[in-house]
């Protein structure tokens, strides 16, 4: 047939043209996306629409899972074992709580001066998503900008520190987990007033900066001192594991076990403060 | 239709990664489906709806995962491409040359990773720990065989055309044999 005829030739000069240009454009857009941290317009997108899945599967693993263990595994034994535990987290945040602020009205009643106590709105998260990867620790909680959420906002648990918004969305957000070797929280020693900051190891924390002089012993707890101006003071780390025995050096070696166990976290709370460092 | 569904299948694997699979116990670990769907892409696919399925996906997975972006796009972006070239050459598509692939693969996408993050972060990262990540390693390549049958299958329903119909419910086209 005629119009067979006139059937257009591929051009395969103009195909690569077209091809090489749409390369080179991702080729950029990757290339100066690389080695930056914060969400641009298309991850703030991609996080946007792909966190209500982790939400809904989070939700419907939650469920199962509590099906399960409240009507085959005997469940009054079962309800009074989760009540209890309840309680004696919330007895160990009130002692550490308590024993800081007898601590503090003792230094202020000596010193005769005044303590500012902040009161800050909070507001509660659920996790719905966690950091696949090995050597990351980040979760997703379902509140954002709606929310009221920023970036560099702590993030705390009824055990204690849990970490830091890193970015956010409108509806998500994204928190570093303080056990993440890229966090740092400004800490004290409870009960020898030693200054230190607490870095994650992946799996738990390490006190670093804290100097051989000040007394550190096995068992001791650990708070947040308040002077990085992200967590509140008085807030639960963990508990010192161990104190290394090396006599070089200016500084202790000190191993802290988390006050939260972040495997089994399922609601957190945001504390609505405006970060300094934040952006 | 083949690359929506393989999107969709691509979402939910990053899902069922970031959420379910970190019940499992750590010996068991989180198996990497998303990066068995990578290398299934690049398999199977052509070129570029592959390719751009893999650049999504890869940024699916790192608004997830990690502290630096780009590097999961760039990390699947290059086993997509090194993969669709050596199959070109090797017999890669037949199932039990596949474990071997995925093995060495994975290993260099994490180091890939690992490395890049080093390299970006103020402090150091978390020792790269060969035990879980050869344990990790095994598991999906135990399970690359069963996934990528599963996956064959998702494609051939994909491949599938109905006949075109009018509106009327009767069939185009010359169907009178002669």
């Amino acid at each position: 047939m005629a119009y067979e005829r006139r059937k257009k030739k591929d051009n395969p000069v103009k195909r690569f043209f077209v091809v090489a240009i749409l390369a080179a454009l991702v080729v950029a857009a990757i290339v100066t996306t690389v080695g930056r941290k914060e969400f641009g317009l298309s991850h703030r997108l991609a996080f946007e629409s792909l966190a209500p899945f982790q939400g809904v599967l989070s939700r419907g693993g939650h469920f199962v899972s509590g099906f399960w263990d409240r009507y085959f595994n005997l469940v009054g034994v079962s309800e009074e074992n989760e009540r209890l535990r309840e309680e004696i987290k919330r007895y160990v945040a009130m002692n550490a709580a308590n024993r800081e602020a007898v601590a503090t009205n003792v230094r202020l009643n000596q010193l005769l001066g005044l303590s500012r106590s902040i009161q800050t709105p909070v507001l509660t998260a659920q996790v719905i998503g966690r950091d696949p990867a090995l050597w990351f620790k980040t979760m997703t909680i379902d509140k954002g900008i709606s929310a009221g959420v920023e970036k560099g906002m702590p993030v705390v648990a009824v055990e204690g520190v849990v970490g830091q918004v890193i970015n956010v969305s409108p509806r998500f957000s994204k928190v570093l987990l303080a056990v993440d070797p890229n966090s740092a929280v400004d800490a004290i020693v409870q009960s020898s007033r030693a200054l230190g900051i607490i870095k994650g190891t992946g799996q738990g924390y390490r006190l670093d900066y804290v100097l051989k002089e000040k007394g550190v012993a096995v068992d001791d707890l650990v708070i947040t001192s308040g002077m990085g101006g992200v967590f509140p003071k008085g807030l639960l780390i963990g508990t010192v594991v161990d104190v290394g025995k090396d006599r070089r050096g200016m500084f202790h070696a000190i191993e802290v076990r988390p006050a939260v166990d972040f495997r089994e976290l399922e609601y957190v709370t945001i504390i609505l403060q405006a970060s300094p460092l934040a952006e | 239709m083949r690359v929506f569904i393989f999107f969709l299948l691509g979402i939910l694997f990053i899902s069922l990664q970031t959420t379910l699979f970190q019940a499992f116990p750590e010996w068991v670990g989180v198996p990497d489906l998303l990066f068995l769907l990578i290398l299934f892409l690049a398999l199977y696919f052509r070129p570029w709806p592959g390719a751009v399925l893999t650049l999504l996906l890869g940024v699916g997975m790192e608004v997830f995962s990690g502290h630096f972006l780009g590097l999961y796009v760039m990390a699947y972006l290059m086993i997509f491409f090194v993969a669709k070239g050596l199959a070109g050459h090797f017999a890669l598509d037949a199932l039990n040359h596949q474990p071997p692939l995925v093995a060495l693969s994975y290993l260099f996408v994490n180091a890939f990773i690992y490395l890049s993050s080093l390299m970006l972060a103020d402090t150091p990262l978390s020792p790269w720990g060969w035990g879980i990540m050869l344990q990790r390693t095994l598991i999906i390549t135990i399970l690359v065989i069963p996934v990528n049958r599963c996956l064959f299958l998702v494609m051939s329903r994909c491949d599938k055309r109905p006949k075109k119909r009018s509106f009327f419910g009767q069939k185009k086209g010359n169907y009178y044999k002669a």
